[in-house]
Formats: structure tokens, sequence, C-alpha cells
């Protein structure tokens, strides 16, 4: 698959070239000292110099200094920053592990360097955080949710009240490229989407990139949401776990015998549906409503170049009414990692991946027994290189191959059940790609992050293809037997991402990519359902494109205890999918007849500022957008406003650390209406009031406004292995009836008068946990 | 399955405690739009149409009647009838008669524009037996009135059913079609859109055989959902921009006394 020869002539260049310098390079993993946990991001620097690096996804790092006594440190957002000096007369490997901050009162000062990654590095329109720092962000039903908590930042919409599904600048639910371990998660979403399917304590880290994307990522137009599980205590056997209303969660990690690494097991299951079974009706007794996840990973060090990962998921949902109805669905993730260090400047990483997403629909009723179910899934195997060869530069470049298929929603019924079978084809389709990229600080004001990423994306057969003309009819029909590629869509998507520094504190930046998306959700609904069709691009389907260009303003202040931002970006979409009125998406063979492509563009303007350390930490995100859509055949040709797109939306996150006891958190958000459709007039036919639409989504909904409180106790510890902590929590504080649908109506009691009425989905919501580890 | 679907809803809408409020808002008003409603059938020997226009969301009245209108119905049988205006902007032709099998074309002039449409009438198809089902949904009890029959393979099939509860007007309830259950065994339980079935309620329901074109028009007004995507018009079979429909169906009506099917109530 990948072109052998060209990778050896790469390394021995690469090689070749890292030998030119006469420098020596101190590598090494910076790891929690406490579990020995890997660090994501942490920040290593050079005193003299100021020759900086951050850990990559593995905790590895890789600077080129001078010979000699070097003055290194290393930090990372909620650790002591560790100063030491190193004899480096050889180039030398120098693992470190950081302390946890235990004493997060006092108010850390760290200068120099580190805390201004935000300013220096030429990434914009990303945000990373771990699961460590939102622990106190008051959420619903006290359930700790990174989907969630991304949704408050700038930039970054949530699909509905407490609704997982998101929107980045303008984009769609299905434009996220979600990964779990660097495997594609389709539907993120339990209980029809009021949680994520991401156990809070088997993550360790979010990366959210809006804009600027690198170009290891592909696959999706809008972002990327790069998770990464935890890894499991190097040091000790471990356990965790909590109780709260919703579900119960339970951890166990524990490391491997002769310090060869470490395991991890995650559990987590709702309980709602007991109460059900405490009912003395049959039919109630015998539903069901729950779900529950298993997060698993193992790392194992083979030698001190050598380590493999293992990490995997499996989540499920079950609804099921008597015995008359089931309905599930869920996600599964494998990922097997093989990290390889060539040598202190060349790091490597080779991955296979599977994920799949899949429902099934049991039907027991008086038409007979018949099942629904489809299955969307992939294989993936890649390999990535990060090359160290100066200090001024990093470069990243791969390749992967991915086979995608769709298996669509098939209806098999019983001989003698009242509906006929229908199967509908099974799609499959080819994504190769290869990336470079190249992180260079040009001088020392600026620093470049470019790259392209070139992609093949195979329509492949077997398989029955259609053509439409206008009216949606059918024009020809051709068939491609198995292995046989029905199209080529070869898209070449550069990425670039520039800093200039203006003084030690504060730069601008730019940024821009394309992105190419050969997957496609076809959703009918504002929350996205398990039941939406995907799509591939076919014949009819042309890869979603988009182009974002972004300029941005950063600043830190005081000692860099806070980080401030402005980015504006604009961004343009093609090939956008859309379907006309009245569409008949269920199982459907000529399916593609039904949908409408068009184009769309989104623009708006960002303001974060943000503090990460202290006794108080948090931000405040602010979002002035636009987001408009173009469609032949909708709004009659005319752009119309995206249905989410949204004025302002303001956020403000915080969290306060109130005593060695107590801390406690508050979140405010306050949007302006989504657009929406409501009807210009209305009509009668068959004593049925009907409504009459003009222009498609014109209106606003009603504002929305919403504060969150939190409060967490943790009694000081009583013996030093046990620790527990109480969160109490109000979600929506001041039981504010928020619009969740407004929907028109004829009046009850005089049909002739129309009336509007919405319905709020949670009022005041108190919840309690109880969070243990030993 | 729709219903199951429904009652999972209508369980998780009460856990998560949801509460409905009447709003205001202010909708613009646009500029009025003709509607017409042409449902021919062979239940009666005279036919109606309706000719009327929107009126702005806020106003006490459900549509706006016109008189004026020119309206003819041409057959592939060389007939050409005239209605004549009534009143509330009904339109009728005595003594027409409607018969399975023959095209049907309607031409509207209103203004200067013309609004025209043509559709085949569908032949009935037999329902085999009548009954009332019960359904449990947790601890209520639910009656439909149920239609059995055979559906004809091979061909598409349109069924459309309008629901009188007791004394109130007839209106429409649902419509079908046969992609799942093509030649096969058909069970349709009706219900009214608002209002649930009690025991001792009388019913009177007129199942229809319709064109394909009527069926989109109805089906897309009964999949909208305030959950969905962005709504629209119903897809007209009219030209030239009028919201309504034209049909011209073989239909029967039945009537149901609730109690006198209870002794043989399907559980």
């Amino acid at each position: 698959m990948f072109d052998k020869n060209f990778i050896l002539t790469t390394l021995i260049m690469l090689s070749a070239f890292s030998g030119l310098a006469q420098k020596k390079v101190l590598s090494g993993i910076v790891k929690d000292a406490n579990t020995g946990e890997t660090l994501i991001g942490a920040v290593v620097s050079e005193k003299d110099t100021e020759r900086a690096t951050s850990t990559n996804n593995y905790g590895f790092y890789s600077l080129v200094l001078e010979a000699g006594e070097r003055i290194v440190t290393f930090s990372y957002v909620g650790y002591e920053t560790q100063t030491k000096t190193i004899s480096l007369n050889e180039s030398m490997k120098n693992d470190i592990e950081l302390i946890p901050n235990q004493n997060a009162l006092q108010e850390v000062v760290v200068s120099g360097v580190q805390r201004n990654k935000n300013v220096r590095s030429p990434q914009m329109g990303s945000f990373k955080f771990s699961m460590e720092e939102i622990k106190n962000v008051p959420v619903l039903f006290g359930e700790k949710d990174l989907l969630k908590t991304i949704q408050l930042l700038p930039g970054v919409q949530s699909g509905g009240e407490g609704s997982t599904n998101f929107f980045v600048r303008g984009g769609g639910g299905d434009q996220n490229l979600i990964l779990l371990d660097e495997a594609i998660v389709y539907n993120a979403a339990h209980l029809l989407g009021f949680f994520s399917t991401f156990n809070s304590d088997a993550v360790k880290d979010v990366q959210l990139y809006k804009g600027g994307i690198p170009s290891q990522y592909g696959g999706r137009i809008s972002s990327v949401l790069d998770i990464t599980m935890v890894d499991g205590n190097q040091k000790e056997f471990s356990a965790e776990g909590g109780v709260g209303l919703i579900a119960s969660r339970l951890k166990v990690s524990a490391p491997l015998p002769d310090d060869r690494g470490s395991f991890m097991l995650s559990g987590r299951r709702t309980y709602a549906d007991l109460f059900l079974k405490l009912s003395n009706d049959q039919d109630v007794k015998q539903s069901k409503l729950y779900f529950y996840d298993l997060n698993a990973k193992l790392n194992y060090k083979i030698d001190e170049r050598n380590k493999v990962f293992l990490s995997g998921y499996f989540g499920k949902d079950e609804l099921g009414f008597s015995d008359k109805f089931g309905f599930n669905w869920g996600n599964t993730t494998a990922t097997v990692r093989w990290n390889h260090i060539f040598n202190d400047r060349l790091f490597s990483n080779t991955s296979l991946i599977y994920s799949d997403f899949n429902y099934n629909v049991g039907v027991n009723g008086n038409s007979g027994d018949f099942d629904i179910a489809s299955k969307i899934g992939n294989w993936n195997l890649k390999q990535d290189f990060s090359f160290y060869p100066s200090n001024r530069s990093t470069i990243r470049f791969g390749a992967n191959a991915l086979n995608q298929n769709i298996r669509p929603a098939s209806l098999a019924a019983d001989k003698d059940a009242n509906v006929n079978s229908i199967r509908i084809e099974k799609r499959k389709g080819w994504d190769v790609s290869a990336y470079f990229s190249h992180e260079w600080k040009a001088n020392d004001r600026l620093s470049l992050l470019y790259g392209v990423r070139l992609s093949d994306f195979m329509v492949m057969g077997p398989g029955t293809f259609y053509r439409f003309d206008d009216d949606r009819d059918v024009i020809d029909e051709q068939y491609f037997g198995k292995g046989t590629v029905a199209k080529h869509y070869i898209n070449l998507e550069p990425r670039l991402s520039a800093s200039l520094l203006l003084n030690s504190l504060s730069s601008i930046k730019l940024s821009y990519n394309r992105m190419a998306q050969n997957l496609h959700q076809l959703t009918n609904s504002t929350s996205a359902l398990p039941t939406d069709q995907y799509v591939l691009s076919s014949l009819n389907i042309k890869p979603q494109l988009a182009d974002q260009i972004a300029f941005g303003y950063f600043r830190n202040f005081n000692g860099s205890a806070y980080e401030f931002s402005v980015e504006s970006y604009y961004k343009a979409m093609a090939n956008q999918i859309d379907f006309r009125t009245g569409a008949d998406l269920q199982a459907n063979e000529l399916l593609e007849g039904e949908l409408l492509f068009g184009k769309g563009r989104a623009y708006g303007l960002e303001l974060l500022l943000r503090k990460n350390s202290g006794k108080l930490s948090g931000w405040i995100g602010y979002t002035l957008s636009k987001s408009e859509r173009k469609f032949n055949g909708i709004n009659q040709g005319a752009w119309f406003n995206a249905r989410q797109d949204r004025t302002h939306d303001l956020s403000l996150v915080t969290m306060y650390k109130l005593s060695d006891k107590w801390s406690l958190g508050a979140n405010f958000i306050f949007n302006s209406g989504n657009a929406v459709t409501y009807p210009a007039g209305k009509y009668d036919l068959n004593n049925t009031t009907l409504f009459y639409y003009t222009q498609r989504n014109s209106h606003r909904s009603p504002i929305y406004h919403r504060l969150d409180l939190s409060a967490t106790y943790e009694p000081q510890k009583s013996n030093k292995r046990f620790t527990s902590s109480w969160t109490f929590g109000l979600y929506n504080a001041y039981n504010r009836r928020n619009a969740y649908i407004v929907d028109f109506r004829e009046n009850e009691d005089n049909p002739n008068i129309t009336e509007a009425y919405q319905i709020a989905l949670f009022g005041i919501i108190p919840s309690v946990t109880w969070n243990f580890k030993f | 399955m729709k219903r199951n679907l429904l009652t999972i809803l209508a369980l998780l809408t009460v856990l998560f405690s949801a509460c409905e409020k009447v709003i205001d808002l202010e909708l613009e008003n646009s500029e009025a739009r003709i509607v017409i409603e042409a449902n021919l059938n062979d239940l009666n020997v005279d036919q109606l149409i309706r000719v009327t226009k929107t009126v702005a969301f806020g106003t006490d009245r459900k549509s706006d009647p016109i008189s004026g209108a020119s309206v003819v119905v041409r057959s592939s049988a060389n007939e050409e009838i005239t209605f004549v205006y009534e009143r509330d902007g009904y339109y009728r032709a005595q003594n027409f008669r409607v018969r399975p099998g023959t095209k049907y074309s309607l031409e509207i002039e209103l203004e200067g524009e013309y609004y025209r449409s043509s559709v085949t009438m569908p032949t009935y198809v037999a329902v085999d037996s009548l009954g009332i089902s019960k359904e449990k949904i947790f601890t209520e009890e639910r009656y439909y009135p149920t239609f059995k029959f055979y559906d004809p393979a091979q061909v598409n099939n349109y069924y459309l059913y309008e629901i009188a509860i007791n004394n109130s007007p007839i209106r429409f309830a649902s419509t079908y079609n046969d992609k799942f259950n093509d030649g096969k065994y058909v069970t349709h339980e009706i219900s009214d859109r608002t209002i649930d079935l009690e025991l001792n309620d009388e019913v009177r329901i007129i199942r229809y055989c319709i064109d394909a074109s009527v069926y989109k028009f109805w089906n897309e007004f009964q999949s909208a959902n305030p959950g969905g995507a962005a709504p629209g018009n119903p897809s007209s079979n009219i030209s030239n921009g009028a919201l309504g429909y034209f049909s011209v169906a073989s239909a029967v009506a039945y009537f149901f006394k609730t109690q006198e099917y209870m002794d043989k109530v399907e559980q």
C-alpha cells in the first residue's frame, strides 16, 4: 500500500539531514509522578535560548540543544514545574515525572516560554484540556461530559438543550471528526443525545481544532475532536468510581509486572430502568431503558524503543417496550498501536484501527415479527512519523488507508409476517491519504505550521449506481463489480498556520485550511438520531469541501495567568447536502435522488479569556457569527440561514477553590435564538388547519439563558489510601423555562384561532454524586 | 413502529419533566395564496371543490373563501363538468359520478391565472374485516378502529383515512402506502390526530384509495414534526403555485359504535 522505497529513501534522507547538525538531542517521556500517566502537550524548554517543544500524544519529546550544561524546565498545567541542569555531552534520554500541584490555593507563578505557548505556537482555533481541569464544571444530572464542556467554548454550539450534538463554526453535526484513541466515533450520543459516549473516568486529554487543522487529520470538514484515553496507573493498583443519580462508574488500573506498562478498565451503567422493575405491570416490567460503556486500555513496553498500546471502547443503549418493541444501538472501537523510537529524533507510530456503529430495531406487533438493522464501520491502517531535525523544526508525515463500509437499514421479516423484507445494497469506499507537515520556527518572531494532505477516495463496487436528472428521475444505472472502482475523488488539502510575535506576550496569527469529507449523515431533525442514514460519496454525491481562513490576536496578561484571544474566520463550504421536502429516506434504493446539493458560508468573531491556574480558573467566551446555505430547490434558490445560525453566544465558566475541602463551580450561558421557520399564514383542508411557510429559517427561536452551579466537598483524608468526595449540582439554577421546541396548533376551544406554544425540556435539576478513589 | 417510538418519546418527556406554555410571537403577514381542496369521490353523487386563500396566522378565521373562480373538470371519457359557486368557497357539480380507471383533469381560473392538475381514479381495495383493537401503553388502554385487507400485489396502493368522532366534523386522520407490505394482508389502525377514542364513542371513518400525488401531499403533511428540520409546504399536485390538492378517489364510509365491537376486541 505504501511505497516502501519512498519511505526508506525519506528515512535515509532524514537521518542524513540530522547527521549534519553538530548538536545533541535531549529526548524522553514526561509523566505524572503519582500514576505514571504520560502527559500530552507538556512544555519542555531550555532557559538560555528559549528553545521549546511540547510532548506528543504519547508524552514523547525531543529537543535539539547545544552540547554542555543546559538548564531545562518541564511544565504542565496543574503540575509543579521542574527545572533540571543537564550535562548534555552526548545525546541522551531523559524521562521526567512531574508532581501534581497539591496546593492549588497558591498562585503558581511560572514565567517564561512555557507559559506563553498559546501566544508563540502557530496553532490557532484550538482548545486543549485534561479531564482533571474541568472536573468542577457543573453538568446536567451530575454526569461529567466532555462534549457538553466543549459546547461552552466560543465557536462551538450545542445541538439543543441537553444535547451532546455540537456544531463548530457554522458547520454541521456530522462534519466533526471525533476520535477516541485515533478510532472514529460515529455516534457520540447515548439516550437520544442527552449523554455522550465518553465516560470521563476513562478520558485523559481532549484537543479540539476549530480551524488551522493540522494535516495529520482529515475526513471531516468542520472540526477535529481528538480524545485520548488514560493509560492506567503505572505505579500501583488503583480504583476509582462514583455513584450518581443517573449512572454509576468504576475504574480499575494497575501496573504490569517489571515496569512493563499498565492497564485500565473502566465501566459505566445507568439505572433508571431499575425502577421499571418495581412496577406491577408486566409490560412495564419487561421494558428496557439503559445504556452502558466499557473502556479498556493496555500499554506494554517491549524495550526502551518499542511500546505497544491496545485500547478499546464498547457501548450500548437499550430501549424497549414490553416484548413488543426493542431498539438498541452502540459503538465499538479498537485500536492497536506500536510506538517505535528509531532514534532520538525520529518517532514512529503504527496503528491498526477498527470502529463501527450499529443499530437494531425489533418489532413484534400486529404485522408479525420483523427487524431493521444497519451498520457502519471502518478498518484503518495508519502510519505516522514525527521527526525533530533541529530545535526549530518538527516534521510530521504519514499515510493511511481506511476502508469505509455502510450497510444501510434493511428490513428482515419473518416468512409469515405481513411486511416484506427489503435489502438495500451495501456501500464501500477506500479512503487512502498521505500527509506532510512542518512546524518551523523561522526566526524569533515568526513560526509556521504548514503542510498538505492528499486523499483519494475510491467509490467501490459491488453495487448498482444511479444517475438522476433535474426532476430526480433515474436516467441511467450502472453496475460495478466487486473490487472495481466506480469513481476516484482526489483532493489536495493545503493547511497553513502562522504566528508573528509582537512581543513576548502577544502575537498575531493567520491560518488557512482546506478539508474534504466523503461520509455524509442525512439527518432530518435538529438532534442527530441513531437511525440517521449515512451515505458515501458516489457518482451523484461529491465530497464536501470547506475552505477556512482565520485571523487572530493572542495576548497574555498578569504574568501569563490570563490568556486572551480574539479570532475571526470565514468558511466557504461546497457540495453541501440537504434533501427536498418530503424526501423518502427510509429503505429507499433511489435515496440519492432525494438529495439536493448546494453551498454554505459561515463567518464569525470569537473572544476567549481563559485562566488556567490559581484559586479561580475558567473562561469567558463570546461568539458573534453567521452561517448560511444556498440550494437550488430550497427557499427559491436564495441564501438562507442554516439551522445552527445563531448571532450571539456567551458562556462563562468558573471554578473556584474555596478551601482545602470545598470547590465551587458556576456556568452562565446566554444565546440569542437559532434560525427557525415559522408560518407566514394558514389555510384549511378537510377541516384541518395547515400552516403556510414562505422563507426558510427566517425567524429566531426565543433567547436562551441558564445558570448552573456545583459544589464539591472533599473531606480531609482520614487514611492515606482512600479518598472520597461529594459533588452537588444545580442545572438551570433559576429554573428558566427555555424553549426546546416552538410549535403551532389550533386552539382547543376555538379551532378558528391558531396559537404558538413552546415546550421546555428541563427546569431546575438538582444532582448529587459521590466519588471515591483508592 | 411509529407508535412505539412515540411511546418511548412520551416516556422520555415525562422523565425529563417537560412543560408547555402558549407564547406570543410576531409573525409577518405574507401575501395571500390560493388554496384548492378538490376531494372528488364515488361516495357522493354531487361533487364539491373549495377555493380559498391563506390568511395571516393571527386571523380569527381558518381561511378566506373565494367566489369568483371558474372551476372545470374534464375526464378521459370526454366529460366536461363546470362547478357552480354555492357559498363559503364551495363550488358544486350536481350528479357527477366519478369512475375508477378514468383520468380527470382540473382547471381553475382565478384573476387571469390558471391552476391545473390531473389524476387517475384508483379502484377501491375491499376491506376483509373491521374491528376495534386495544393497545395497552403502560397503564393506559387505547382503542383503534382497525381495517384488515389484502393489498393487491405488484401495484402501488395508497390509502387515506378521515375520521369523525361523535359529532365532530370529519377530518384528515392518516395516509399509508404499501412500500413495506405490498401484496400482504395489511392492518391499518386509525386514530384521530388529537383526540383519543373513548369506549362509548361513535366513530365515522371514510377510507379512500387515492392517487400517488395525493398520498405525497398528505404524507408530507403528516410527517412534519416540531423536532424536525425546517418545515415546508406539502407538495401540491396542482400547478402554478397553488396550495392544496386535487384528488379523485374510490371511497367507502364506515360507522363504528365502539361498544358493539367490544366483545371481539383484539388484544
